[in-house]
């Protein structure tokens, strides 16, 4: 079922949103909207992002006029907040947890050889960074939305827990692990969202990731087909169109055509993938030609009332 | 054959093709590759692993996706659709990062060691996990062609990240594991003051006793790997800086491509590693033809003036595509930046084709 994406992703929406999607395919922007239009509709939301070291600031927070989220949640706009997850912020609180004294966990915290521990051993990481989610997840937000880069890194988060409880199944962070489970595999407190573009190689990813996604049994809400192109002719006057390109001898026709005929190949994929797949929806976001300030940045997504 | 480019192609024996997530990396890597098989006899394009669909797109071999990393000289029916001569060398090869871990582990390690480490969980997610490791075996993979001299020319298109700038930085990632106590933590015999700093006890049983384990064992085994590691870190800082390598940053027309760029060049304006060129993909050309020529008199009512904003639509488009790339090069005053077109073919040999053509 196609639907176009200002009037209905907000009711797809579930407890736990996560934007997935590659890298140019304008995940950030639209987690961005997604969050601001939910906290217009009065529920209260958080927008979270997974820290980067890179030191660069932040797409996410450039959209609030902001460099970078805090580790704590901070007020954006009216029943918004935003939140950077942190390994560091992660650890410490789970070992808070685990030896009940705040003092004792920050001193081996300080430690500088714990420190390079924490942040060199593969898969710690990524269970900081669980855990700082788990604890927002059992905070009082009638909605949570994430914008999750699908680089190797973040699937890595993804998969976690089932590794983890591979190689420990009891014991504190075993708890830990499954609590998550509980949340992020339940598809009525869950969703995915893949964004994707109209073009071959993004559709072949976007397939290949919500495969991913899959294998690690997290519930697809849908694929985001992002900057659909401007298109004012109906189903049977494309199959004109399309004919008039095989033919057509000036460029700027011929490169909109085929842009239209992409983003129709595009539809036609996904919605074959999503053939099965129950509560899955197709979300079509349009083209939106970005402001030159960026404060202005990126997409709007009208709320209907 | 006179564009900046063509310097580069002639005179590097490594061009790095680096940029953001959807900017086209693979087909402008691809597309140098082919330009310099032209006027070179040694030519490799070097992508990894993840962008394998586009290479079959461009019709080559399944076969690459299981070779293990070992380059395959494209077939002369391949080269004769890319125009070029059947005589030079072109070679494509897909990097798959276990492979490479695979092969320095075979090489350093007993293969009873080498075993129990391949056993482990953490070994088998390690490409992922540990941050740098996919960069770093395109590294350890492309000094090892050079130093071999199997290749004139090796165009490696980097492999996808968050930013792009996180090529430049893994080997400092690396080398900062590599260097860090953690490894004391877990060696028997080294570490023995470093393990009494921190109780192990209860880091067994904040881990559980299987991951614990898992994690003495790997270490253990990972740190015989160090030394090697850590040498060739060291010389990649300057392989970057050298004359033998070329960098190119690739972008798009489009704001938050040239937020990425802007900062790409940055860092490595601040890494003092030089930028040779840039290249901007998928630049929307402005109007060649007249729309209304091609209008045949049998349409639906309506659809002409469809058409017409179409065809608006478009040149509005590559108004905006233009003026960014003007922005740009008022920018970099200094460097060459490349426009390459939007390309709508549905056949990926002229895409690759006509880019050869305009980028050099």
């Amino acid at each position: 079922m196609v639907v176009d994406i200002s009037n209905t992703i907000l009711g797809s929406l579930k407890r736990i949103n996560l934007i997935s999607g590659k890298g140019g395919t304008g995940r950030t922007t639209l987690a961005a909207s997604i969050a601001r239009a939910s906290a217009k509709q009065g529920k209260k939301t958080l927008l979270i992002e997974i820290e980067d070291d890179s030191g660069w600031d932040s797409a996410l927070a450039r959209n609030f006029g902001l460099k970078h989220f805090k580790i704590e949640a901070e007020p954006l706009e009216a029943n918004l907040f935003g939140l950077c997850l942190s390994a560091e912020t992660g650890q410490e609180k789970f070992l808070t947890s685990f030896l009940k004294v705040h003092a004792l966990s920050q001193m081996i915290m300080g430690n500088q050889g714990v420190k390079w521990f924490l942040e060199g051993a593969p898969a710690f990481r990524e269970m900081g960074y669980f855990y700082h989610l788990l604890l927002q997840m059992r905070g009082d937000y009638d909605r949570i939305i994430m914008d999750m880069p699908a680089t190797g890194h973040f699937i890595g988060l993804a998969r976690l827990p089932n590794l983890l409880l591979k190689m420990i199944p009891f014991g504190p962070i075993a708890d830990r692990m499954k609590e998550g489970q509980r949340y992020l595999y339940d598809e009525e407190m869950t969703s995915v969202f893949i964004a994707t573009l109209p073009q071959t190689l993004p559709i072949s990813e976007a397939i290949e990731l919500r495969a991913e996604i899959s294998k690690e049994s997290l519930p697809l809400g849908g694929f985001i087909l992002n900057r659909a192109p401007f298109n004012p002719f109906t189903e049977a006057e494309e199959q004109i169109l399309f004919s008039l390109s095989q033919k057509s001898k000036t460029q700027n026709l011929m490169v909109e055509i085929e842009r239209i005929r992409r983003f129709r190949e595009a539809r036609n994929r996904l919605e074959q993938e999503m053939k099965g797949i129950s509560g899955a929806r197709l979300f079509v976001a349009p083209e939106v030609f970005q402001p030159e300030t960026e404060t202005e940045f990126g997409y709007r997504i009208r709320v209907q009332a | 054959m006179t564009g900046p480019l063509s310097e580069l192609i002639r005179s590097k024996r490594c061009i790095l093709v680096c940029g953001g997530g959807g900017v086209g990396k693979t087909t402008i890597s691809a597309s140098l590759a082919i330009a310099a098989a032209r006027i070179r006899s040694r030519v490799l394009v070097l992508t990894i692993d993840p962008s394998h669909r586009l290479l079959q797109a461009f019709g080559y071999p399944d076969a690459l996706l299981h070779s293990g990393g070992e380059p395959l000289e494209l077939s002369s029916a391949v080269k004769e659709a890319l125009q070029v001569p059947a005589s030079a060398g072109l070679s494509i090869a897909v990097l798959n990062p276990r492979y490479v871990i695979d092969g320095i582990v075979d090489q350093t390690l007993s293969p009873s060691k080498a075993g129990n480490l391949r056993k482990t969980v953490l070994y088998r997610e390690m490409t992922q996990m540990i941050h740098g490791l996919q960069e770093y075996t395109a590294y350890e993979w492309v000094t090892r062609m050079i130093s071999e001299d199997r290749y004139d020319l090796i165009v490696l298109d980097t492999p996808p990240a968050f930013h792009a700038k996180e090529f430049f930085n893994a080997p400092g990632k690396i080398r900062n594991l590599m260097e860090s106590r953690v490894f004391q933590i877990f060696l028997p015999k080294t570490g023995s003051w470093f393990r009494s700093m921190i109780s192990f006890s209860w880091i067994e049983k904040l881990l559980g006793e299987g991951l614990f384990r898992e994690s003495v064992l790997f270490f253990e085994t990972f740190f015989s790997l160090r030394d090697r590691i850590l040498a060739r870190c060291q010389d990649l800082a300057a392989f970057f800086k050298s004359e033998t390598v070329g960098v190119v940053a690739v972008g798009t027309p489009e704001l938050a491509a040239t937020h990425e760029l802007e900062g790409l060049a940055g860092f490595l304006r601040e890494k003092k590693i030089p930028l040779r060129a840039i290249v901007i993909n998928q630049v929307e050309m402005p109007d060649v033809g007249r729309w209304e020529e091609e209008v045949p008199p049998e349409l639906p009512s309506g659809f002409p003036d469809k058409l017409k904003q179409l065809a608006e639509h478009h040149q509005a488009r590559s108004e905006r595509s233009l003026a960014v790339l003007e922005r740009l090069r008022q920018g970099y005053s200094g460097l060459p930046v490349v426009a390459v077109p939007m390309s709508y073919s549905a056949d990926g040999f002229v895409i690759l084709r006509n880019n050869s053509i305009t980028l050099i």
